[in-house]
């Protein structure tokens, strides 16, 4: 049951999808990889919607060449971990929320651990290997997730259903070379809020979302685009699926 | 035979900001042949300007930074550049995006 101060802190959006709407957020469980730019969007959009319980990864101290997209940080939290700092301010913004913020590296040998019994994996990484072992768990795990990446005024979004869609490895078979990608920090939101557009409507059940469909967000140009995109029957991640 | 070629962010740019572009090929033909004709005669550069950096679309004859999804699927799970084509097939080209 929600409580009256929950009916009242959002009522703007239970009047989109009902008290029992609001209800499936406070008992959702979300797992977001990584706390730096796309994450510090996803956090506070997912924060603020009234997510029940969050956990958030992220093993890095914040540099002051953060500042300019991951929001979840402020100047006088250079060389702070960025766990520490997110749980801190994402605590403000919703004292509702049950919050772990774990300052580790995402690997092998922990993401099943670290991923335990949430309900879904957000994708806030900015790296393929990390990226591919996300994957793998969510669909080991018969859980969905969310992938956004950005890199400069440019960005993506798919929503992954093991089973059903077509992976991040079916999509991108091999890791795109790594590099000091540069970014204006709104991408980071535009994908961000996309992704967290889409956690929502699953987690509600409203409206259709972004499965086998790669939407590309062109920021110089101010153009939305998307592309289907179909399963590989091979797939070294989910074609057992 | 014609195919329809779908360029995304910056390589749309660099095709003449156009949505779709429908090549004519020769029969048979595969992704090789369809990228030779988009750099000979669609102007499809080695490298795109970004900002104050460069993009490498191709290193000799080899290509770098670029999807290639044939009907939806990655010509990697294909047979790669050797990929046939078939007429209607519809290309799509997009650099990966990799921060977050």
């Amino acid at each position: 049951m929600l409580t009256e101060n929950e009916l009242k802190r959002y009522e703007r959006q239970i009047r989109i999808f009902g008290a029992d709407g609001q209800e499936r957020l406070k008992n959702a469980k979300v797992f977001v990889a990584g706390a730096g730019g796309l994450g510090s969007a996803i956090s506070i959009y997912l924060a603020a919607a009234g997510i029940g319980r969050i956990r958030i990864v992220d093993h890095e101290k914040i540099e002051l060449s953060n500042l300019n997209r991951q929001i979840l940080h402020c100047d006088e939290d250079v060389g702070r971990e960025k766990a520490a700092s997110a749980e801190e301010k994402l605590k403000k913004i919703n004292p509702d929320v049950s919050l772990e913020a774990i300052s580790e590296t995402i690997e092998e040998n922990n993401v099943l651990e670290l991923v335990d019994d949430f309900d879904l994996i957000v994708d806030a990484m900015d790296n393929f290997h990390t990226r591919y072992l996300l994957n793998r768990t969510a669909i080991v795990k018969n859980i969905p997730f969310f992938h956004g990446a950005i890199n400069g005024l440019y960005g993506q979004a798919t929503t992954i259903i093991p089973g059903k869609t077509a992976c991040l490895r079916c999509i991108f078979p091999e890791p795109p070379p790594s590099m000091t990608f540069p970014v204006v920090g709104a991408t980071c939101g535009v994908i961000g809020c996309i992704q967290v557009t889409e956690i929502v409507k699953y987690i509600v059940k409203m409206g259709s979302s972004l499965e086998n469909r790669l939407l590309l967000w062109d920021g110089l140009n101010a153009k939305i685009d998307e592309i289907e995109i179909e399963r590989n029957p091979s797939c070294e991640d989910c074609g057992w699926k | 035979m014609k195919v329809t070629v779908r360029p995304f962010l910056f390589i749309r740019d660099a095709l003449g900001d156009r949505r779709e572009i429908e090549v004519k090929l020769n029969s048979p033909a595969t992704i090789s042949d369809l990228l030779t004709t988009l750099r000979r005669e669609y102007g499809l550069p080695d490298e795109i300007p970004i900002g104050r950096g460069v993009f490498e679309l191709f290193h000799g004859n080899e290509v770098r930074n670029m999807v290639i999804l044939k009907d939806g699927r990655n010509i990697r799970f294909l047979e790669g550049m050797e990929t046939k084509l078939e007429d209607g097939a519809e290309i799509a080209l997009f650099p990966p995006v990799v921060g977050g």
